[in-house]
């Protein structure tokens, strides 16, 4: 290839060579240099295949908007498809590849699919692929989703580093160009906090493109002073490489900071930024848009700008005989900048009458045909079709744009605004130099002036001023394809064939064609498309109107979006006191919430879960076990109006509870049903203790100070957690007691007189440590739960587990609690499923009439009381040996398995190792009065159908002798 | 009765006292005494803020302040609740606020819900906008505020221009020690 690098001039580096490869092929570019002004300095037209027609395609732009230069970078667990060549920075050992090819990128074994261009029309797959329908599956389906796509994603995980963070500012300045620098200078010198953000390496904006002239020196010396200053200003933070990516609510703004390019680099290599600011410059440019003619999407053919870019800041000429096409006055720069540089340049200036018919050349420009017949040999085609100012931020909290005639371009809409975001330069139809400086100037100084800071009237620096003079020219009519879109392959004619198909909307259209659906969001093709779409329904532009900009502004990856929140960070992980002891001792752990619980501990020669739990409920029923239940939701309850308070909140009374007891309580929702339950503990007169279940913790305290703060704001009532201030731990069996002596402070005597079921507390323990005892049981033994500050919670286990160990004593699980609860009856997780009522539960009678409490009206409704509803009752299988499965249906004895013989469902089971056998716990119509009534448990997802007798829930000591000794 | 135990409890940190340094910046756990929450009614707010500096000699700390106490610190956790840190080690703080209190407010123990830690130095800015939402630039000392950070709670104390305190659940300590650190690693 040959080098295409000017002698002289551009914001590169050339002391400082950087090797990289494109194709696998090695290139040699300069520091400063993107992967696409190396590739053009290099010679490199062709890179890249088109989505769906395999055409191939060069580079177009020279910034965000770029359509056709997407390459994958990086191998392996690193690969990132769909990198915009225009965006990377270029970095040494930088290896990119072309996409959508295959064997290689000149010889595509897809490529005639261009030349089936007449069937693969807007909307094709709608219809076709209709016959025969076994095909679908097995044929077109692969074949698509083969052919579809862009690039490939690595299969593990992004080994590289990425990081969330959040930004507070007075100011913030989208866009470093004449307009962003103007604002950032003038609002920093009042002494506001300013961010101004760029996506650009290198700030300056279109500055560092042109040679326009500040102050009558070269406009880039502007940049630099203006840089230069911000930095010396610690009010102000410069963010280049940072994209506003969405305008979010409550002034809040997502923006993405690129710090490497590069893998395998320290520290992150993107940063997803939250910034929070008070007033917002929006001063994001404009894109120039190209213009639809035949063969418009050839290698060679790009945006006006882009090539002065190429020029003007990398030194790099796109060709040496170049056309260019135009309507304004904007791209006659493009022949003084170029001529200059030493190009042959043919203007084509549309205003004139003068257009371009077609293009010569497959994977490169050979020559332009016009509209007069003449052909013209060129290298390269230089558009203009206008400038799209960047209004995508102001429409993201449903702003619309408004069409204006004069500039030929959608304008931000001054009435749709909020309120904190003006928009300055370009990005406001502004495309003068001193338009952008006087706009920056004045909306900083109104910005910051409104946040009370002191700012003084700028002189503004001397620029042009002159008006772009366009006049629309959207497409040439003709029988070729003019590319719309173009990294969708969606043309003139497809627009235009929806429209004959009757879609008359914009919106419609878009999804119809894809038009504007692609990574770039229609920034080159919307407004052509709508012009397309103007002309064949005979309205304007303005009424044909526009789609909605939605964020993000450029792709957002997925790494940035994640930050740090990956593998062991993905979420918190909350630890019970006795996790270390359970650790120690081969616990299995089960993730309950964000909670780590020991869900067996097993013991060494235990061949599987089930040994280990068998004997944990063995053990415990025969002796005495331990369970670590700190993860209840504990919250104390104080006030005089306590009572009172528990009365509203719980379907039972507590006011009556005496100090010094516990009671069990049904928590309703608004709407009847159970929510939650727990026992609530009197430790004086004015304070409670209630436990709610782990996974309820939260949303039981929250509704919980929703019932103090909106509901009852009168009441002297106040609420703490203090689930993690305490560890608790279950200590249940026979030998519970006599394990407690050992530990409880003689003059505490928790014998059974003294201590009978359900009293509590506080007590010292282990020579005067501060703690707390409730007489409590879920399994249905003799039990006690006690607890003490956090602090002791590791001491406190080990202790307990030497008191015990003449009683064999041993730590038990979720696993095994869930057996017991099971055997004993008890209601759970799995019965409080937000389906089920008190009366569901077989507590329907504790919802008290002699006081008010939420959910108590509406558990009265007729749909939730019927003679026949659900019922909690036990099954146990007829074959005792059969296997039960918890979401089986109960269907009855002679019944077929359908929605109308449906009676319930198990909601819980267990082997019993008490019982020998699979029980389990249900819903079934009318349960209670059914006992021993045998039905089907059918569950036809797993193919399980068990008989079972419907039996009393409490299968274990039902009379509950075990718990009261 | 009970019987005689031989067991000693022995008190330990959520995090065993961990502590690391990174150029400019420093994150350790401490011991920083009892924290005990005070509740009270809207009706006796004015005794209580009487009573309050009497004890500690200053009234109750405003929303989003902290203030130096007689032997503590205390800051503002909610409507009519504060949070008083307490110097030293005294596992019925809570009994002893209440009756210093005269009943005029309801107390709770929470030094166990919460691990202390404190971050400093001159790199403490660049760290902690990476780890919480809020604006910690800004405020002057004695600001306070409760928060989240990577999905944890967290209370803030702005202690000085470089040093901040931060409490946050026990269970979930080690958690917020390891984003801490790893934002820190991202940083610095």
């Amino acid at each position: 290839m040959n080098s295409t690098r000017l002698s002289s001039g551009g914001l590169i580096d050339r002391t400082q060579p950087i090797n990289f490869t494109f194709d696998g092929k090695a290139y040699r570019g300069l520091e400063g240099d993107t992967l696409a002004s190396a590739l053009i300095a290099n010679g490199v037209k062709l890179v890249g295949r088109s989505f769906k027609y395999h055409r191939p395609r060069g580079i177009m732009s020279a910034g965000s908007e770029e359509p056709n230069a997407l390459v994958e970078i990086h191998k392996g667990e690193s690969c990132e498809p769909n990198t915009r060549a225009t965006m990377i920075k270029l970095f040494e050992g930088l290896d990119a590849r072309s996409q959508n090819s295959w064997p290689n990128l000149k010889f595509d074994i897809m490529a005639p699919l261009d030349r089936m261009a007449p069937f693969l029309t807007a909307g094709f797959y709608y219809k076709t692929f209709m016959w025969p329908a076994a095909f679908w599956e097995k044929l077109y389906e692969p074949f698509i989703r083969r052919s579809a796509g862009l690039g490939s994603l690595a299969k593990t995980p992004d080994p590289d580093q990425y990081d969330n963070g959040f930004l507070h500012c007075d100011v913030l300045v989208i866009g470093a160009g004449a307009a962003g620098l103007m604002a950032a200078v003038t609002a920093g010198r009042s002494g506001a906090q300013v961010i101004i953000a760029d996506e650009d390496f290198k700030m300056g904006g279109r500055l560092l493109n042109e040679t326009h002239t500040i102050d009558n020196d070269h406009g880039i010396y502007w940049v630099s002073k203006s840089v230069a200053e911000l930095g010396t200003m610690p009010n102000v933070r410069m963010m280049p490489r940072t994209t506003v990516f969405g305008a979010l609510d409550h002034g809040t703004y997502g923006a993405v900071q690129t710090h490497s390019d590069a893998i395998a680099v320290s520290g992150p290599r993107q940063t997803n930024w939250r910034i929070f600011a008070k007033r917002t410059i929006l001063a994001a440019g404009a894109v120039e848009r190209p213009i639809a003619f035949a063969n418009n999407d050839r290698p060679g053919i790009m945006l006006a700008g882009a090539v002065r870019a190429y020029a003007n800041r990398f030194g790099a000429l796109t060709g040496k005989k170049i056309a260019l096409l135009a309507n304004n006055d904007s791209a006659l720069r493009t022949i003084e900048d170029l001529t200059a540089a030493g190009a042959e340049t043919h203007l084509i200036d549309t205003r004139t009458g003068s257009h371009i018919v077609d293009v010569k050349g497959t994977n490169s420009v050979r020559a332009v045909v016009l509209n007069s017949g003449e052909k013209i040999n060129v290298d390269c085609v230089a558009v203009s079709g206008g400038w799209n100012p960047n209004v995508h931020l102001t429409c993201h909290k449903r702003g619309r744009p408004v069409w204006s005639d004069e500039l030929s371009c959608f304008l931000p809409n001054p009435d749709d605004l909020s309120a904190d975001m003006k928009v300055a330069g370009a990005a406001n139809g502004r495309f003068s130099t001193h338009g952008a400086l006087q706009d920056g100037a004045r909306l900083a100084i109104d910005a910051v002036s409104a946040l009370g800071f002191d700012s003084k009237k700028q002189s503004l620096p001397q620029a042009e001023d002159s008006p772009p003079n366009i006049h629309a020219f959207w497409f040439v009519e003709g029988k070729k394809r003019a590319w719309v879109d173009f990294q969708n392959d969606v043309t003139t004619k497809d627009i235009k064939l929806a429209h004959q198909e009757g879609f008359i909307s914009v919106e419609h259209l878009k999804r119809y064609t894809t038009l504007s659906m692609a990574t770039d969001q229609g920034k080159l093709s919307n407004v052509v498309g709508m012009a397309v779409m103007a002309d064949a329904t005979g309205k304007t532009i303005a009424e044909t109107g526009t789609t909605i900009f939605r964020p993000p502004y450029t792709p957002v990856s997925i790494g940035a979006l994640a930050g740090p929140h990956q593998g062991k960070d993905f979420k918190p992980t909350r630890l019970t006191p006795s996790h270390q002891y359970a650790a120690e001792n081969g616990a299995t752990f089960v993730e309950t919430g964000y909670w780590k619980r020991a869900q067996w501990i097993a013991r060494p020669g235990e061949q599987g879960w089930r040994d280990s739990v068998d004997r944990e409920v063995l053990m415990t029923r025969n002796s005495v076990g331990i369970c670590d239940v700190t993860t209840l939701g504990k919250i104390d309850v104080q006030g005089t109006d306590a009572g009172k308070f528990l009365n509203f909140v719980y379907a039972n009374t507590f006011s009556t509870l005496k100090v010094g007891k516990c009671r069990y309580g049904l928590m309703l929702r608004e709407d009847g049903m159970a929510m939650d339950d727990g026992t609530t503990a009197r430790l004086s007169e004015n304070h409670y203790v209630m436990t709610t279940t782990t996974a309820n913790a939260v949303s039981v305290f929250r509704h919980l100070e929703f019932c103090r703060q909106c509901l009852k704001p009168d009441m002297d009532v106040h609420l703490i957690s203090v689930t993690e201030q305490w560890a608790q731990y279950a200590v249940a069996g026979p030998n519970a007691r006599k394990l407690l002596q050992h530990i409880v402070d003689p003059e505490f005597d928790i014998s059974n007189s003294a201590f009978p079921y359900m009293a509590c507390g506080e007590i010292t323990v282990c020579k005067g440590t501060r703690a707390r005892l409730f007489r409590l049981s879920f399994s249905g033994e003799l039990a006690y739960e006690i607890s003490v500050p956090a602090r002791y919670g590791d001491s406190l286990i080990t202790a307990l587990m030497d008191a015990g160990k003449k009683y064999d004593v041993i730590p038990y699980g979720t696993e095994a609690l869930g057996v017991m609860r099971i055997e004993k009856g008890h209601a759970a997780g799995n019965e409080l499923n937000g389906q089920t009522t008190a009366k569901h539960l077989g507590l329907g009678k504790m919802i008290s009439k002699k006081k008010d409490c939420i959910g108590n009206v509406l558990s009265e409704r007729e749909s939730l009381n019927l003679e026949d509803g659900l019922e909690l009752v036990g099954f146990k299988p007829v074959n005792k040996s059969e296997k039960l499965l918890n979401g089986a249906h109960f269907i009855g004895i002679d019944d077929d398995a359908n929605a109308e013989t449906d009676q319930g469902y198990m909601s819980s089971v267990c082997y019993s190792p008490m019982l020998k056998s699979y029980i389990g716990l249900g819903f079934i119509k009318s349960g209670s009065r059914r006992k021993g009534e045998i039905v089907q448990a059918i569950d036809l997802l797993r193919g399980s159908n068990v008989e079972v007798e419907i039996v009393s829930p409490h299968f274990f000591d039902p009379d509950g002798g075990r718990l009261r000794v | 009765m009970g019987g005689d135990s031989v067991f000693k409890l022995i008190p330990q940190m959520p995090l065993g006292g961990v502590s690391k340094s990174w150029a400019g910046l420093n994150i350790a756990e401490v011991f920083s005494g009892e924290l005990v929450s005070v509740a009270f009614d809207d009706d006796n707010s004015k005794k209580l803020n009487t009573r309050f500096k009497k004890k500690y000699g200053v009234v109750p700390p405003g929303p989003n302040t902290f203030v130096s106490i007689q032997g503590g610190s205390a800051f503002w956790s909610g409507q009519n609740q504060l949070m008083l840190l307490l110097d030293g080690e005294n596992i019925n703080a809570d009994k002893d606020v209440a009756i210093k209190l005269d009943g005029l407010a309801y107390t709770s123990l929470q030094s166990d819900s919460w691990a202390s830690l404190t971050v400093g130095g001159e790199r403490v800015y660049d760290v902690l906008e990476r780890f919480t939402a809020l604006d910690l630039r800004q405020p002057r000392d004695g600001f306070a505020a409760r928060s989240s950070a990577h999905h944890m709670a967290v209370f803030i104390l702005k202690l000085s221009k470089t040093k901040f305190h931060l409490l946050t659940p026990r269970s979930s300590a080690q958690s917020f020690y390891d984003a801490l650190c790893h934002t820190a690693d991202n940083v610095i």
